[in-house]
């Protein structure tokens, strides 16, 4: 017996041995080349880790089928014909057949999460600096902007992480994937992230924060210091807090500009690539081309001209029903290829990405280089230029437009003898008409003229255009409906939302 | 029957103890000792009473010498054990008659009468056969070290060097075809260099490696297949192609989480172990085999074309009108019009010789052992330039001059130099442009030029294993095993400058280097609770890492004609380099209960991680557990069973096992982003983690039974299972509002598996030194998916029409249904039609795809015949089938689509004729199912969807054992073999084979098409032993 209990010890000894063998801790996963979760806990990644959240953003301006294509295609920022794959989605959501969207709609919210997570990764990181530590002021921005951009174009979201849903959370914390929140909300979110933000950037700013990797243009305290304000007050603006909105607009100066950055060596910009190498979108009939081909803030260039004016009808630019006027450099790869390919050509193109000046890079780069504004302080302007239209001041109103017109060397327009209202197309005749050409001009081909439209019920806005009436229909208003329904890729996969037929 | 509980147990370790020999004959130059033990007998007084009885045990089956069989006089006391040459000595036998008793565990008990003469030696000759149903004998897979099979609940499947031996295979997967019952091997080709995909139970996973653990002596290697980047070939070497079956002892196969619970993690798809020939004490023993072999392929495609496609006859153009029907094309001055670039032999194929030269040596002495063998082969493949030349080296040694230690060294080095040809449905493949003939790819249809396209793969495999057994007390055993698998591909895809495909050129380089490694501890105690009560203790624990470094390199541009290298290139296109590396460990407990040594009641439970398994996978403390349960009763050692019925054994098992989830599953990756702020890098999150992610489980029950009928005529074994999978790796996309949409695997799915396997053997004729037996297995695998998560995974589409949806069988094949199938002089209406009347009811544009038939076979059959005839002939003949299943003939369905498959030019021309004519009278004879599949451009998938069953006589030779008489020069024993493989093949499929599967290995998706049918082999076999 005794024997046995010997080797009874001797078996858990062993047991033991094995047990400490395979242990917890003893297995480890190694992918070289990647960089895991655990790495990033260093001061010294944080600025490239900003960096990237902003990529995520960024993704919306430049890509093919980013924010800006979206709610250019939907109103009359450029003219998309449909006949490509791309254009054909647009007409599906026209004809309420399906759910487009998928990749702002994931895009924008993977960015305003990547700037939740930064701001999470970097309070952590940089303890008591995180107060006024410019890095986090701009990973609040970038959230910010992200829900304001959601907000511009969908009229629903889905809470399902950030600060509405309770304290910031990390980004593997569950939430109610359930709450489905109009735009207000989305904006407040807005709201609440930019406010975060100018806290932290004020601060930096009181204490003297250096501009971490002496990147002023994006960096400096100063500057998300005014992105902050510029950024509520554009989301103050869609969520109708017209206070808070001219509170904050007015303290961005009014050359303010700040950009997200491109680079010309690794991305597609999608502004150029639409100009210049598809057949199927162009500026031709848009404003651009009918009311305001002279303004230097809607740079265009004419491609080809119609043989006569009896083909111009027919809306076909066949290669035999069009002169190639030589400017819009075919040959040199974009646009030559696929014209010869579909014997097409667009007959107007933006030159928005060509022209030097504040529109365009600082440093003049053109082309692929064009950089997308984010937020400007000629918008600043005409926000509040908007609140004097409201209250009835069309002096100030004047004043104000005319101090953002000064920015680009234009002269001023003279005080609209009427607030007026709204026509299609723009008669430029009064007050209401004078801010439509303004901000259209202004924001021309950044995805923002989806939600003026929508807030002011635009008259282009006609039932050939209207989108998503289930939405309005459901707010009980006899307004035509201009919102994009929630994507498919989120009614597929979220189970704890329906999504009934967007035309139902 | 059974012996007293103890007897074999300490038996079996005593041997451990004092190693593998007992007092034998033989040990280093037996032939002297011999000579010394008979030189003693004579000194000895006693001698004038007494002779000796010495002779040779030899295997029935195979001829081959048969060490470590007890031989002894009965009743005497007296008894030896044969060496390594099969030859034994037992001195001092009293004269006079005496009953010679053989023993060997897994053979048949030999008795036979000797005359014993005073002074001198009687000369004994026995051969021996396997025992059909023999539960003495030991298995290692899936116990804690070792346990003879009547203490193991679970059915384990058996290959034996002698099956493998016969079995005229290809390669190792396709020894194993139909050899063992719960395997599926799947995937047959005439390319040279190509393995094929082994299943246990059928289909195991959905998004994991669905692929059994591979160990050799004890260590892992890597499943499945080496990387092929550019994919040009469309089929694959496998690690297991690096084993010679000559070099292996035998197989053990368990097959299902009932069996294979103590692996834990990683073998919830079962686990083949593969041990490999050790040494025996005794002088050297050589073995020779030399092979030679014609490999050929038989007529390719439809039987109505006698071009074959124009694989088989590439000098004339098979044609179809309405006014000549079939014909061959004519050029104005009437003559035959061949295919450009068709080769001076007139065909595309062409005798293929496969030799194979190998050399072994087993031998040694009381404390070192060795097994040692080299073997070089060039297997041609059926289209010029494919060839496989393979060099294996293999050196394994036991060690038993210690005490209480054993230790086994076991060494492999195998390289393979495979030359691919461009194939499958690829635009640059041989098949693709040859059977399209002038509507190919190639630049003027000379079909030569896809050869200007290489493909060379180097394969570099090491695999080395360190056994130690210590048996420090009769009753409890230590075993440690390490080891080290090492493999290398280095794989060239060349398209040289002015490539008719690409002019410029381009280079593929794609180097993968795997390391696995083992490290394997288990101890077992053996405890007597009482007279009739036993109990085994065991605990072990194992350790292994897998290493991937993988690089691939992608040039084009090159600037003038001859070989290049990658910096010869203008661009890099692409290049990537992976290097990951996982870990995974785990210890086990197990008790065993023994009653009277029949009734074996077996709990286990394993513990395991994984550094795949998430931060929070807290389950079970980061461990996860797989138990087991585990009865066997051998009811036939009790003295009520008739004599008749011998053996009969109920078994049962419950177990659990595992699937490690991906490596970066459970880790948030970033990856850096050039995107944003203008020349500033960044990071961005490349997916996201589950930290809760854990292993793929599945739960299994089996039960079955051994029996053994009438002194072994008959052998019979049935075993049912029922599995099921649960929290299955599905890869799901979150819900964009959770932030990063980027799928991520979930252990979400459930499915079900199901099956029966049926063995029977027949002992047909015994007498007249002849011998007639017929082996037959059957065997039913399916699994249902029963969840695929929720709610956006209603199904997965995979290529080929492959699908997996709730309630079906997985993979199934899905698509449209043809409305009006048996309607005369019909076009044909489909469910996305609007015209739609299917079976009576009206459909109208259905947008649904609708369940065919499962693509991979549920059932599956071998059937097996094995004649000694006057010692010295075996006749060995053995045929498969697979059934069941449809399979989408993706050739076929692209070649009428093009108005190129000649069963359907006279339907094709008189359909166009009709329609062009608006006289459907011109196509009335047809249905609107053959009008479907034949129309040209009107031909869809799912008209080519059909089944796939068939029965293919896989092997059959015969061998004759050159008589001992005539054998001079040392020879001890000589065997010639006429062998032919892949013989006939019966089936309805229309395709070109109906196991010649794309890309094989391919888990998910199974389709046919432009894959070469297996080869039929010729070989002439000579095996000496000296």
């Amino acid at each position: 017996m005794n024997k046995t209990t010997k080797k009874g010890s001797s078996l858990l000894r062993l047991l033991a041995v094995g047990a400490v063998l395979a242990t917890v801790g003893c297995v480890d996963t190694q992918i070289t080349g990647v960089i895991i979760e655990d790495d990033i806990e260093d001061p010294n990644l944080m600025v490239p880790f900003v960096r990237g959240i902003n990529s995520e953003l960024h993704d919306n301006m430049r890509d093919f089928s980013g924010v800006w294509w979206f709610a250019g295609s939907a109103t009359d920022d450029f003219n998309n014909d449909g006949t490509s794959s791309s254009g054909e989605e647009i007409l599906e959501y026209r004809n309420y057949s399906d759910r487009p969207g998928n990749f702002p709609w994931a895009q924008l919210h993977e960015a305003a999460w990547a700037g939740y997570y930064g701001v999470h990764v970097t309070n952590r990181v940089f303890a008591e600096e995180a107060a006024s530590h410019p890095l986090i002021a701009r990973s609040w921005i970038i959230s910010g902007w992200a829900e304001r951009m959601l907000g511009e174009l969908f009229c629903e979201s889905i809470y399902n992480y950030g600060p509405d849903a309770g304290a910031l959370m990390g980004p593997n914390d569950q939430y109610d994937p359930s709450q489905i929140v109009q735009t207000d909300s989305i904006m407040r979110r807005s709201v609440n992230a930019m406010q975060n933000a100018l806290a932290v950037a004020e601060a930096a700013v009181a204490s003297g924060a250096p501009t971490p990797d002496g990147d002023s243009r994006i960096f400096d305290p100063l500057k998300l210091m005014y992105a902050a304000h510029g950024g509520i007050a554009q989301a103050a603006m869609l969520m109708g807090d017209w206070d808070l909105a001219v509170q904050h607009a007015a303290q961005v100066p009014d050359d303010f500009i700040l950009y997200s950055h491109a680079d010309p060596e690794v991305e597609d910009n999608g502004w150029f690539d639409v100009s210049f190498q598809n057949d199927d979108f162009t500026l031709w009939n848009t404003p651009v081309h009918r009311v305001f081909h002279d303004d230097p803030r809607v740079p265009w260039v004419k491609c080809g001209e119609w043989r006569s004016d009896t083909l111009r009808t027919t809306h076909t630019r066949s290669a035999r029903d069009i002169i190639d006027t030589g400017r819009c450099d075919f040959a040199a790869g974009y646009g030559g290829e696929f014209r010869a390919e579909s014997n097409r050509m667009p007959l107007y193109s933006s030159l928005k990405s060509e022209t030097e000046g504040l529109l365009t890079r600082p440093d003049g780069e053109t082309g692929e280089d064009a950089d997308f504004p984010m937020v400007r302080g000629t918008e600043m302007l005409l926000i509040r230029a908007e609140k004097a239209l409201m209250d009835g001041n069309l002096s100030q109103f004047a004043n104000l437009v005319n101090q953002g017109r000064a920015v680009y060397g234009m002269d001023p327009i003279e005080t609209p003898a009427t607030a007026g209202a709204l026509e299609y197309p723009n008669a430029l005749d009064d007050g209401w008409s004078i801010l439509d050409g303004e901000r259209y001009t202004l924001m021309h081909l950044e995805g923002r003229r989806f939600a003026d439209m929508r807030r002011w019920q635009h008259p282009y806005i006609t039932e050939a255009h209207a989108i998503n009436p289930r939405v309005e229909a459901e707010n009980g208003a006899a307004r035509l409906a201009f919102c994009m329904p929630i994507a498919d890729i989120e009614c597929d996969a979220n189970g704890d939302i329906t999504c009934p037929g967007v035309g139902s | 029957m059974s012996t007293h509980p103890f007897a074999y147990d300490r038996q079996r370790f005593r041997d451990t103890r004092r190693g593998r020999g007992q007092a034998t004959c033989g040990g280093i130059g037996g032939g002297a000792t011999l000579l010394v033990l008979a030189l003693a007998s004579l000194a000895n007084p006693l001698s004038a009473q007494s002779g000796t009885v010495t002779g040779t045990l030899t295997s029935g089956e195979t001829g081959e010498p048969l060490s470590n069989v007890q031989v002894s006089i009965q009743g005497s006391g007296l008894g030896s054990v044969s060496n390594n040459q099969g030859r034994f000595l037992i001195l001092e036998v009293p004269t006079g008659e005496h009953e010679l008793v053989a023993q060997l565990i897994g053979f048949r008990e030999e008795r036979a009468t000797v005359s014993v003469s005073a002074g001198e030696s009687a000369l004994v000759e026995l051969s021996m056969y396997p025992q059909a149903v023999e539960l003495e004998g030991m298995v290692v897979t899936g116990t804690a070290i070792a346990a003879q099979k009547r203490e193991v609940g679970n059915s384990i499947s058996l290959v034996t060097s002698d099956e493998l031996l016969y079995a005229g295979a290809i390669n190792l997967e396709d020894a194993l075809r139909g050899r063992a019952l719960g395997v599926s091997v799947t995937g047959s080709s005439g390319t040279a260099g190509a393995g094929s995909d082994i299943l246990l139970r059928g289909t195991n996973s959905v998004n994991g490696r669905n692929r059994p653990l591979i160990y050799v002596d004890g260590v892992r290697m890597p499943a499945g297949t080496f990387e092929d980047a550019t994919g040009e070939s469309q089929e694959h070497a496998t690690f297991l192609g690096s084993i010679r079956e000559e070099d292996i002892d035998r197989i053990e196969i368990i097959k299902g989480p009932a069996a294979s619970s103590l692996y834990g993690t990683d073998a919830s798809a079962g686990v083949i172990q593969i041990f490999t020939k050790k040494g025996a004490p005794g002088a050297p023993r050589w073995t020779m085999n030399v092979q030679q072999a014609v490999q050929r392929i038989g007529h390719v495609g439809p039987d109505i074309d006698p071009t074959g496609l124009r694989v088989n006859d590439c000098t004339r153009q098979f044609n179809h009108s309405l006014e000549e029907g079939y014909h061959f094309n004519r050029d104005e001055a009437g003559a035959l019009m061949s295919d450009p670039g068709c080769p001076p032999s007139g065909t595309w194929l062409r005798d293929a010789h496969v030799q194979d030269y190998s050399m072994s040596v087993r031998g040694g002495s009381q404390e070192v052992t060795y097994f040692a063998s080299g073997a070089y082969g060039i297997t041609e493949g059926v289209i010029d330039p494919n060839e496989s030349e393979d060099v294996n080296v293999r050196a394994n040694f036991t060690f038993s001059g210690f005490e209480n230690f054993q230790i086994n060294l076991n060494n492999f080095y195998t390289r393979r130099d495979i030359t691919w040809i461009p194939n499958g449905d690829n635009a640059e493949g041989l098949l693709f442009n040859v059977a399209r003939g002038d509507q190919g790819e190639t630049p003027d249809n000379d079909d030569s030029a896809v050869f200007d396209l290489t493909q060379d793969q180097v394969i570099n495999h090491f695999n080395t294993s360190a056994n130690i057994d210590w048996t420090p007390m009769d009753n409890m055993r230590h075993r440690l095993t390490f080891g080290l698998d090492y493999s290398n591909s280095h794989f060239v895809t060349q398209r040289p400058w002015l490539f008719w495909n690409n002019p410029r050129g381009t280079r593929t380089v794609d180097i993968e280097n795997r390391r696995v490694i083992t490290l394997d501890y288990a101890s077992t105690y053996l405890h007597e609770l009482t007279s009739d009560f036993t109990s085994t203790t065991s605990i072990g624990a194992q350790y292994n890492q897998n290493e991937h470094l993988g690089n691939r390199t992608d040039v084009e541009g090159f600037i003038g004609p001859g070989a290049k290298v990658l910096e010869n290139a203008e661009d890099v296109t692409n290049y990537n380099e992976d290097r990951s590396a996982t870990e995974g460990g785990g210890f086990f407990l197990q008790e065993q209960i023994g009653w009277r040594n029949r009734l074996f009641v077996n709990v286990g439970l394993r513990a395991d991680t994984h550094s795949s398994f998430g931060r929070e996978y807290t389950r079970d403390v980061r461990f996860t557990m797989y138990p087991k349960a585990q009865a066997t009763y051998t009811v036939s050692d009790h003295d009520f069973w008739p004599s008749w019925w011998e053996t009969f054994r109920l078994r049962g098992a419950y177990g659990e096992s595992g699937e490690a989830p991906p490596a970066s599953g459970s880790v948030t990756v970033f990856e850096a982003s050039s995107l944003a702020d203008e020349n500033n890098l960044g990071f961005i999150i490349q997916n996201l983690a589950n930290l809760s992610l854990g292993p793929e489980r599945a739960e299994e029950y089996e039960g079955g039974f051994d029996a053994s009928l009438f002194q072994g005529i008959l052998a019979l074994n049935g075993t049912y299972y029922k599995r099921r999978t649960f929290d299955g790796l599905i890869y799901v996309a979150p819900a964009p509002s959770n932030g990063v949409a980027e799928s991520i695997p979930q252990n979400v799915g459930i499915w079900d598996s199901e099956g029966i396997e049926v063995g029977v053997d027949f002992l047909v004729f015994e007498g007249f030194t002849s011998r007639v037996s017929i082996n037959a297995n059957y065997q039913y695998n399916q699994t249902t998916m029963v969840d695929l998560g929720d709610p956006q995974f209603e199904q997965f589409t995979f290529n080929y029409l492959n699908r997996y949806r709730p309630d079906r069988p997985i993979p199934s094949l899905y698509g449209k249904k043809i409305c009006n199938g048996d309607e005369m002089g019909a076009l044909p209406t489909y469910t996305d039609d609007d015209n739609c009347i299917l079976n009576g009811v009206e459909i109208q544009n259905h947008p649904d795809t609708f369940f065919y038939a499962p693509s991979r076979p549920p059932h599956e059959a071998s059937v097996g015949v094995r004649a000694t005839l006057f010692n010295n002939f075996i006749l060995d003949v053995f045929g498969v089938a697979q059934m069941g299943h449809w399979l989408y003939d993706d050739m076929a369905q692209e070649l009428a689509a093009d108005g190129l498959w000649p069963v359907c030019w006279p339907i094709n021309n008189a359909v166009k004729a009709g329609i062009e004519a608006e006289d459907p009278s011109l196509y009335s004879q047809y249905t609107a199912r053959e009008i479907g599949q034949c129309w040209e451009n009107e031909s869809d998938n799912e008209d080519w969807m059909e089944p796939a069953d068939y029965f293919r006589l896989q092997s059959a030779s015969l061998s004759y054992r050159v008589p001992q008489e005539w054998l001079r020069g040392g020879v001890t024993g000589a065997t010639v073999q006429l062998r032919a493989t892949n013989l006939f093949t019966f089936t309805n499929f229309s395709g070109l084979y109906p196991d010649a599967l794309i890309r094989p290995a391919q888990q998910t998706a199974r389709g046919n098409g432009y894959i070469l049918p297996p080869a039929r082999q010729f070989s002439v076999n000579l095996r000496l032993n000296f």
